[in-house]
């Protein structure tokens, strides 16, 4: 299983702090602050951020993207995984498009994407295209990782699908879907912000990255930055709890 | 009546049936004796249908309910051993109450009512192996097959599982295939034996026991003589 970057607090606070004096006094040899700025400086453009008037509507219009592309990838990604884990041929029809999907740059897909959608939903799109072979992936894995000798002795008690499905396979692939779900909700910040940044959507941080360099407003490039890698920590940490309590019967081998 | 005749399978070059051709009579426990390897496991595979097999015929046992004690525990490792009984009983009955009171008579007669909210993980290898038992017991089947059931069970216990499947089986007069190598148990709980040697697999010695089936002594005469003639057709 992973191990949470939650673990060991103080541990972690410790190593934060020698990084950012690190970036401190960094920042005192570069001594320029339009390549490298204080901390401080990021600090205390984070307070100003946070005081604007939008800046509520802006990070809930993100995590909504965020949220919404996630879903239905979690949502398409579980159910045709499922099904391709089950069936060998329905595989062989998804695999390539899987590939495809996957090999395609992000780049490539957001310009598509801001083409086919509006600029609230192309960065959704994205998302979504990027989180569902992953989820697919470890989906199909999963349930193909599910001991045959279970499924032999299901045969003999004549367990219906639903059943095997609930307390056979599901199971089993549990541990694949949550480190498919925490890599793809990783993912979605990061492609989700970029996409923004070039579909510019009216309320996003991505549109608030791409203004932050229209202007040249490093210290608010790196307080953003900071907000998208906060969000996303506290999402992958509500994730964790939600899986945690599945946990429960961690078995060993017999 | 179970009947195997003319059966063929091999895994790669390995042939394990050449030929083989046995009758199991029904509402009878048979047992099937013979050493490691030869293709016990892989009988009873073929019987219950998880195997193929190249040609031959099985009659008598694809349209009946099996329950199969594997060799292995084969317990769901994130269900209680409550919920591993309740898990099977839930595809025959509907009656939450009746499922109840099966898993509780059974967990009961293999001694296991104050582990039943543990889960495999937490259980002794003779533990897993009473679970396995219990399952197989609840089942509502008319066959029962038993690959080395009683394995890892100390002999307290072996004779006062031995008992009650004696008991249970008086109540219910299931064809039991009863796959071991040891002499003992054979002699302690069939009605017939085969013993089965060489490769590819061969019945060697064939005994059947006249005899009500009820909980024979290990010590009694008829006993060792019975013992003493399998085992000299194991040495020759
Ligand atoms: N799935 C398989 N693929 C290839 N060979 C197999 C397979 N299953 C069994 N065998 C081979 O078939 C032979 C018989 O195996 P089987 O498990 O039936 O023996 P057994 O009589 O049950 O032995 P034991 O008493 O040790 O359980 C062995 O030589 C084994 O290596
Ligand atoms: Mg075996």
């Amino acid at each position: 299983m992973r191990i949470s970057i939650f673990q060991n607090k103080k541990n972690t606070f410790f190593g934060i702090f020698i990084w950012l004096i690190i970036w401190e006094i960094a920042y005192l040899a570069i001594s320029q602050d339009i390549y490298l700025p204080s901390p401080f400086s990021v600090l205390i453009s984070m307070i100003d951020i946070i005081q604007e008037k939008e800046f509520y509507r802006i990070i809930v219009m993100t995590s909504y993207r965020v949220c919404l592309s996630f879903f239905l990838s979690v949502l398409l990604g579980l159910a045709t995984g499922l099904i391709c884990g089950l069936n060998q041929k329905i595989f062989e029809i998804f695999e390539p498009l899987v590939i495809l999907i996957r090999s395609t740059p992000v780049i490539s897909i957001i310009i598509l994407a801001i083409i086919w959608f509006k600029s609230s939903y192309s960065p959704v799109f994205t998302g979504f295209l990027m989180c569902f072979p992953v989820i697919w992936t470890n989906m199909v894995q999963g349930i193909r990782s599910t001991d045959t000798r279970l499924l032999e002795m299901c045969q003999i008690y004549e367990i219906s699908f639903l059943s095997k499905l609930r307390h056979v396979y599901l199971p089993s692939a549990l541990p694949f879907i949550f480190s498919g779900f925490s890599t793809a909700l990783g993912l979605t910040w990061k492609v989700v912000a970029a996409a923004e940044v070039l579909s510019l959507p009216k309320y996003g941080i991505g549109s608030k990255l791409h203004d932050s360099k229209a202007y040249l407003e490093i210290p608010q490039l790196f307080a953003w930055t900071t907000i998208i890698i906060l969000l996303s920590f506290i999402f992958e940490f509500i994730l964790t709890r939600i899986f945690a309590k599945n946990y429960a019967y961690q078995y060993k081998e017999d | 009546m179970i009947k195997i005749s003319h059966l063929y399978k091999k895994f790669d070059d390995k042939k394990i049936f050449d030929d083989f051709s046995l009758e199991i009579p029904e509402k009878k426990i048979t047992s099937i004796l013979g050493p490691s390897g030869i293709g016990k496991s892989t009988l009873l595979k073929v019987l219950s249908g998880l195997s193929s097999f190249e040609s031959g015929e099985i009659i008598g046992i694809s349209d009946k309910k099996i329950s199969f004690i594997f060799q292995e525990t084969r317990l769901i490792p994130w269900l209680t051993v409550e919920e591993n009984i309740e898990f099977v009983l839930k595809s025959q009955y509907k009656d939450g109450e009746k499922i109840k009171l099966i898993s509780q008579s059974i967990l009961n007669l293999v001694e296991l009512i104050p582990s039943k909210k543990l889960y495999p993980k937490e259980l002794s290898g003779g533990m897993k192996q009473r679970v396995s038992l219990a399952r197989a017991f609840a089942y509502p089947s008319d066959i029962l097959l038993m690959d080395e059931p009683f394995q890892g069970l100390d002999l307290r216990l072996k004779e006062s599982i031995l008992n009650s499947f004696i008991k249970l089986w008086h109540s219910n007069n299931k064809t039991v295939i009863f796959v071991t190598h040891d002499i003992d148990e054979a002699l302690l709980l069939s009605h017939q034996i085969y013993m089965i040697g060489q490769e590819p697999l061969k019945v060697i010695y064939h005994e059947s026991f006249e005899k009500e089936l009820s909980l024979r002594s290990m010590h009694n005469q008829e006993h060792i003589l019975s013992k003493q003639k399998m085992l000299s057709q194991i040495t020759g």
